[in-house]
């Protein structure tokens, strides 16, 4: 019996792991690095994805407004270089001291690509918007939860789209259903209608059934980071696994303070407390929860943004304003008149977070 | 006939593993039945260990072997292959009851999309489903191993006064604390009970505090012997945990209306094992202390359940305890909620297992494991008073 007792308890212990996204926080530090050759590329902060190498052309993810990219050339290196960018910001430039650059065309307006006669040795490009040091208010949108309404996703692009001065949507996670390649290179065509670049972090469906190493970190960013623009600091967590890794926090430490001065907005997918405590879609510990929250209250976090809940609830937390939107079209919570919808938050650098509006899409 | 039923205990427990190092079984001739009746009036008697036919080793090795493949997916096949048919169909049925409640609650959440207004019954059919499901199948690896008659007898009363005395190790990669002092004072009087409990910790600004008291509306009490071990609890409990070095601290008020059901009750063969199932609601609340800002109050309610499986071993009430295995869904607590990857992120809660044991009329001790979002594990020392026994 003693021996049965054992067993029963060492597959408890093996159920009950305490850093289920440890993992994916190491990956975390590999995206945006690639090598080929003699070339190797690095984009500072992971700010991009490295889609495709090979020599002479590189293909990028964006998944900030703004990126600087790094490139070592060996000896013997092509010095000529196709360079491609996808979920960009229309208006997105490149400035690469040095070298000759000559502009691409591309029907899709998220979609950017240069060409460029790099000198040998080290160069950096850098990419960013001209608008990217504004503090005049502007706004930004909010969709998550996809998951398998994927073929209709467009609907919400094209209402987007027909909100005038949105810079970007920003997602909350669960792009896909079971977050496979497949899913998420339809997921990514489909992203050609939307008019402006997609920035997001993970849902618990991305892990699929890869959960140390899905595939989502290949094709759109780290699952933690965080870029300003326009004055504004967003913060991207990882929370797809009800936690987040001790690894992140002590990123997110850091973050925090860099974000103290500026207007900071915090997006992750499941939100650290459920409005609907009952539900728990929520972090698997309510003491991590209140430890994150209080946390963010100190660094004077502006706005938390969650995903996970197919609702819409707008509610504060440590007294912080904290908006569920996930009506990307996932099994919507019935019975509370929502819908499909994605949220419009109008901003500026100097007086804050200005309005959250919600905009339906049925 | 009391040294006998000592006699008759420490022979079953011998057989199982508990008291010997390496588990090894006597002789299955050496074995004697325990047979009581839950509904005779009055202080039960113990098993009354009868002889009985020997059962061959193997076909009892068989019965677990059995009762752990195919027995998983249909319980009761251990039974089955101990030859006892009316248990094993018993089981059968509990384990398709609770499958059938597991998926109709999960469906209810799925095809709601966990509504805020069906999530609380949705999800304690799930919950109660899943439990039938894992009693039913645990009963079936117990009934399988355990000896004619049961392991143990359940408690015929409970002491008026029950203290702890012990050390908790808590494992959270979230928080610094892994060292608790744990301290509880359990009071009963009549059907009420009052338990203050509190875990301090010994290396962090950390403290649980907690007072439940509860009303007992059948079952054993101090000054009334019980047929058998079976229970219905209403509690209250309060509790607040300091988090003074993490800058928070929670308050929660809870309900919870939970019970035990010897398993004699339900088929004689189950003798000695019990099941629990209850369920409640809470209330937490959350205060931030954030230098220069009044941050108010974060409420969050908590849907409370549990349910667990159990022996008794030996005689509780002289020489003797019980072992539960448990599923707790709270998300609150030192263990809260497993970090279950995938669509089940944040909400599952966690499993325990625990154990307590006296070795004498007063003095005992218990030990726990809870795995959720952190480990729990360690002791205490137990004192009892007050015993009608």
């Amino acid at each position: 019996m003693k021996v049965r007792l054992v067993a029963v308890a060492a597959a408890l212990v093996a159920l009950a792991c305490t850093r289920p996204s440890e993992e994916r926080a190491r990956r975390d530090l590999d995206v945006g690095k690639a090598r080929a050759g003699s070339v190797a590329v690095e984009v500072v902060d992971g700010l991009a994805v490295v889609r495709q190498i090979e020599p002479g052309k590189l293909a990028l993810w964006m998944s900030a407004p703004a990126a600087v990219v790094r490139l070592e050339a060996g000896a013997g290196a092509a010095t000529s270089l196709e360079l491609s960018v996808e979920n960009a910001m229309p208006d997105l430039e490149l400035d690469a001291p040095g070298a000759n650059v000559s502009v691409g065309k591309s029907p899709i307006p998220t979609h950017k690509t240069w060409k460029l006669e790099l000198l040998a040795g080290s160069s950096e490009l850098r990419l960013s918007p001209p608008d990217v040091g504004d503090r005049s208010s502007w706004r930004f949108a909010l969709m998550s939860d996809v998951q398998e309404a994927v073929d209709e996703v467009r609907d919400i692009y094209r209402a987007v789209n027909a909100v005038s001065g949105v810079r970007f949507l920003l997602g909350a996670g669960d792009l896909t259903e079971q977050g496979s390649n497949a899913e998420l290179e339809f997921f990514s065509n489909q992203l050609r209608t939307l008019e402006v670049p997609y920035y997001t972090t993970l849902g618990n469906h991305e892990l699929g059934a890869s959960t140390a190493a899905p595939p989502y970190q290949e094709w759109f960013s780290r699952a933690s980071f965080r870029f300003v623009y326009r004055g504004v600091q967003f913060t991207m967590l990882d929370s797809a696994s009800a936690t987040i890794d001790p690894l992140v926090y002590g990123w997110l430490d850091r973050w925090l303070e860099e974000g103290k001065n500026r207007v900071h907005v915090v997006a992750m997918h499941i939100p650290p407390l459920d409005p609907i405590g009952v539900r728990n879609g929520a972090f698997a510990s309510r003491n991590e929860a209140a430890k994150l929250l209080t946390r963010l209250a100190n660094a004077g976090v502006d706005l938390t943004l969650y995903g996970h809940i197919h609702s819409y609830y707008a509610f504060e937390n440590a007294g912080i304003p904290a908006y569920i939107s996930g009506g990307g079209g996932a099994i919507p919570e019935r019975f509370d008149g929502i819908g499909r919808h994605f949220l419009v938050v109008d901003v500026n650098a100097d007086r804050g977070i200005e309005q959250v509006s919600v905009v339906r899409v049925d | 006939v009391s040294s006998r039923r000592v006699a008759g205990s420490l022979l079953l427990l011998l057989w199982i593993g508990f008291a010997r190092p390496g588990g090894a079984a006597p002789p299955a001739h050496s074995l004697e039945t325990a047979e009581w009746h839950a509904d005779s009036s009055g202080v039960p008697e113990a098993p009354e260990p009868e002889p009985t036919a020997s059962e061959p080793v193997a076909r009892r090795a068989g019965a677990i072997a059995a009762s752990i493949v195919p027995g998983v997916v249909a319980h009761g096949s251990g039974q089955l292959a101990r030859g006892r048919p009316r248990t094993a169909a018993r089981l059968l049925a509990a384990e398709g009851v609770g499958i059938f409640l597991a998926v109709g609650g999960t469906a209810a959440l799925a095809l709601t999309g966990a509504s805020r207004y069906t999530v609380g019954p949705a999800a304690i059919i799930a919950i109660t489903g899943a439990g039938l499901f894992g009693v039913s199948w645990l009963a079936d690896v117990y009934g399988s191993a355990a000896p004619d008659g049961g392991t143990g007898r359940p408690p015929s009363t409970v002491a008026t006064l029950e203290s702890e005395l012990g050390h908790r190790y808590v494992y959270d990669p979230q928080f610094r604390y892994r060292h608790f002092l744990v301290e509880a004072l359990d009071l009963r009087v009549h059907a009420f009970r009052f338990r203050p409990s509190a875990w301090l910790s010994l290396d962090d600004a950390n403290a649980r505090y907690r007072l439940l008291g509860a009303y007992r509306f059948f079952g054993p009490r101090p000054d009334r012997a019980a047929p058998d071990g079976s229970f219905l609890d209403l509690e209250l409990a309060a509790t607040e945990h300091r988090y003074d070095s993490d800058g928070f601290r929670s308050l929660t008020g809870e309900v919870f209306l939970g019970g035990r059901l010897d398993l004699r009750r339900f088929d004689r063969e189950l003798a000695g094992s019990f099941a629990e199932l209850g369920f409640g609601w809470g209330l937490q609340a959350f205060d931030y202390d954030v230098p220069g800002l009044a941050l108010g109050t974060d409420t969050a309610d908590l849907l409370l359940a549990r349910f667990a499986f159990g022996m008794y071993v030996g005689d509780p009430d002289r020489v003797g305890g019980e072992a539960r295995l448990f599923y707790d869904h709270r998300h609150d607590g030192f263990a809260a909620g497993m970090k279950l990857t995938g669509l089940g992120s944040g909400v599952p809660g966690h499993f325990g297992l625990d154990t307590r044991f006296f070795f004498s009329q007063s003095w005992g001790a218990s030990a726990e494991l809870m795995v959720g979002s952190a480990w729990v594990g360690g002791a205490s020392i137990l004192f009892r008073q007050g015993a009608t026994r």
